[in-house]
């Protein structure tokens, strides 16, 4: 069953020297509960793609359907719902907020979405649990090591019980061993929450791993 | 997101910049500090007007001579004499009570230290009209007056330097050669009976003995009750255009006109003050916008987390506007606890009491919170417009 539906996406930016065209023409249908991977040089466009996917850009051109809905007929308001709902996303830089703990960051999409705070603050230690991070929940990121942010990041995605998780490079930044354990959790999360994950990576080795491997070059997208 | 959490936000994120949030309230805590402190004076003194107005019950009148013309020339012909207590008795029906006094400084030695006086001669009708009280002895009575008893009552700062700590009671006081006993100590007034008499600084003796130490015929002045004010200055010109062929020699004034005047000053010092807090407001609000701004921009990648995260761009405007009233509304606690500590040193330094209340505080607080808004909501937007894949691309 397809989950998300990308259909004829274009995405250019104007700069100095004329147009630069990022994603030509993509087309994606996005089958729900698998792994995708999109692999492509460092400035392909791979977190253009991403972001897009997760309703967090708009495309120059194109259409994203979930649900039988257009998602960028949508307003802000309902995209910022979407994304809230339905999309986790893990960065390569983690991006957890440096001033609250790790239980805080994991609470924040549930806070966002209006929920009462001691519901937020069991779902934050159950996940926290989850990834591996028991007894860590007050340690703030600075406390952590890059792997266990990572796993905060992580289990933040899941905060919300999103059908998709959106990873960008999500072991860009840590060593081998490290990002072995990484793709390991987000495996299991598949696995066990049926959460459907589309992963960027520049590791090839890594992207070969996944139910689908895609690769973008040129602004284009093939299957591997 | 809920209010609580709003707030909760806001707190973690001006808390884990402590200094730089302390530092950018300073404005606003100067402001309204100095705005909080310079209301409860101004708010003291229209207290302390309302005060002596309702204390004064009736009016009180004065009539004293003018020294000079309105064009500086000297008038000799305005002179006010035991008579003319007599005629404006009888010539004036709505004045019920005429007290004469005549007022002279003298100086009085101390080891080696030297101190002007008022000499006031009184009839016991000046006791009632201030309405002058006794710390310890008595006043002055009409027996005293037709017995020509040398007796005398001196008021607080004239016990201090001349009887130092001695009880001055029983003791003789010398006037310009002669021994006085003082009967009685007077206390200080609750109110300063604006304009027309010092109390502490006064010897109240019987108006005859005055008379003849000094030579005075004249009176220095006339104090005057009476219930209908401007009834009683009618007569008073009327009495004085005749009797002397003009009014305008002697000078008519009236407490309550007097409180009047002072209300006037009041008002202005009001406007000052306003305009003196507007401007260290504003000055305070521009450092607040400073500061939001710096922090909106240091602040991209946390809008744009939050936006991935599925914030809305109104709660992005909500979150900062918060933080920039939180900030504000500090800052007024701040400068109210400056202006409740900056008055409790002017009460404690001057007899003035500046009134330092809970309505101020919420006024302050109003106030702050409006510049918050006001200053807020440019730098709230900045960072609710930006685009968040930007700041998501890089560590």
């Amino acid at each position: 069953m397809t989950l998300i539906e990308a259909r004829g996406i274009y995405k250019s930016y104007i700069n100095g020297r004329g147009e630069l065209r990022v994603l030509e023409d993509i087309t994606l249908k996005v089958e729900q509960g698998k792994i995708f991977s999109i692999v492509g040089a460092s400035g392909a466009g791979k977190s253009t793609l991403l972001h897009i996917l997760g309703a967090l850009d708009r495309p120059s051109r194109g259409e994203l359907w979930y649900n039988n809905s257009n998602l960028f007929s949508l307003s802000d308001r309902q995209l910022a719902r979407f994304r809230n709902q339905k999309v986790g996303f893990v960065f390569q830089f983690h991006h957890l907020l440096p001033e609250f703990t790790a239980q805080e960051n994991v609470m924040m999409p549930i806070i966002i979405n209006r929920q009462n705070r001691t519901m937020a603050e069991l779902r934050a230690q159950q996940l926290l649990a989850e990834v591996g991070l028991q007894g860590r929940e007050h340690h703030k990121p600075g406390e952590l090591s890059g792997g266990e942010q990572q796993r905060v990041a992580i289990a933040r995605a899941l905060s919300n019980q999103p059908e998709l998780l959106l990873a960008d490079e999500p072991t860009g930044n840590l060593d081998s061993k490290t990002s072995e354990k990484i793709y390991a959790l987000l495996q299991q999360i598949n696995r066990e929450h049926g959460v459907t994950i589309i992963m960027v990576t520049h590791n090839e080795i890594l992207g070969s791993r996944a139910d689908y491997c895609l690769k973008l070059s040129d602004g284009k997208l093939q299957f591997v | 997101m809920l209010t609580y959490d709003l707030i909760d936000t806001a707190w973690h994120s001006l808390w884990s910049h402590r200094l730089r949030s302390i530092l950018s309230i300073l404005g606003i805590v100067i402001g309204i500090g100095s705005f909080s402190l310079m209301y409860s004076i101004g708010e003291g003194a229209r207290r302390a007007t309302i005060e002596s107005i309702q204390e004064l019950g009736a009016d009180i009148l004065s009539v004293q001579p003018k020294a000079t013309s309105p064009r500086g020339a000297r008038l000799k012909s305005a002179k006010l004499s035991l008579k003319d207590v007599e005629a404006i008795r009888q010539e004036c029906p709505s004045i019920s009570i005429v007290s004469p006094v005549v007022k002279e400084q003298a100086s009085f030695y101390r080891k080696g230290d030297s101190e002007s006086f008022a000499v006031v001669g009184i009839t016991p009708s000046y006791q009632e009209m201030f309405k002058v009280k006794v710390n310890s002895g008595r006043l002055i009575s009409n027996f005293d007056l037709e017995s020509q008893n040398q007796y005398c009552l001196v008021g607080s700062e004239v016990a201090d330097f001349i009887f130092d700590d001695q009880s001055p009671l029983g003791q003789s006081l010398p006037i310009q050669g002669y021994q006085f006993k003082v009967i009685g100590t007077l206390s200080k007034p609750k109110r300063l009976i604006i304009g027309m008499i010092n109390i502490e600084r006064e010897i109240l003796v019987p108006l005859p003995f005055v008379q003849r130490l000094f030579h005075a015929d004249e009176l220095s002045a006339l104090y005057i009750h009476a219930q209908d004010t401007n009834k009683a200055i009618a007569e008073l010109r009327q009495f004085f255009q005749t009797r002397y062929g003009d009014e305008a020699s002697f000078e008519i004034e009236s407490q309550r006109q007097l409180l009047k005047t002072q209300e006037k000053f009041v008002k202005i010092f009001e406007y000052v003050l306003w305009a003196i807090s507007s401007i260290s407001l504003l000055v305070g609000g521009i450092g607040i916008l400073n500061i939001m701004l710096v922090s909106v921009t240091e602040r991209l990648k946390e809008v744009g987390i939050r936006r991935a995260l599925g914030a809305t761009q109104k709660s992005i405007m909500l979150q900062f506007m918060v933080e920039s009233i939180l900030l504000c509304i500090f800052g007024a606690f701040g400068g109210a606890i400056l202006g409740f500590f900056g008055s409790k040193l002017i009460s404690y330094l001057s007899q003035f009491a500046p009134v330092f209340s809970f309505k101020l505080l919420l006024i302050s607080l109003v106030i702050a919170s409006f510049i918050g808004i006001v200053f807020g909501t440019y730098p709230a937007i900045l960072a609710a417009k930006q685009d968040p894949t930007h700041t998501l691309r890089y560590d």
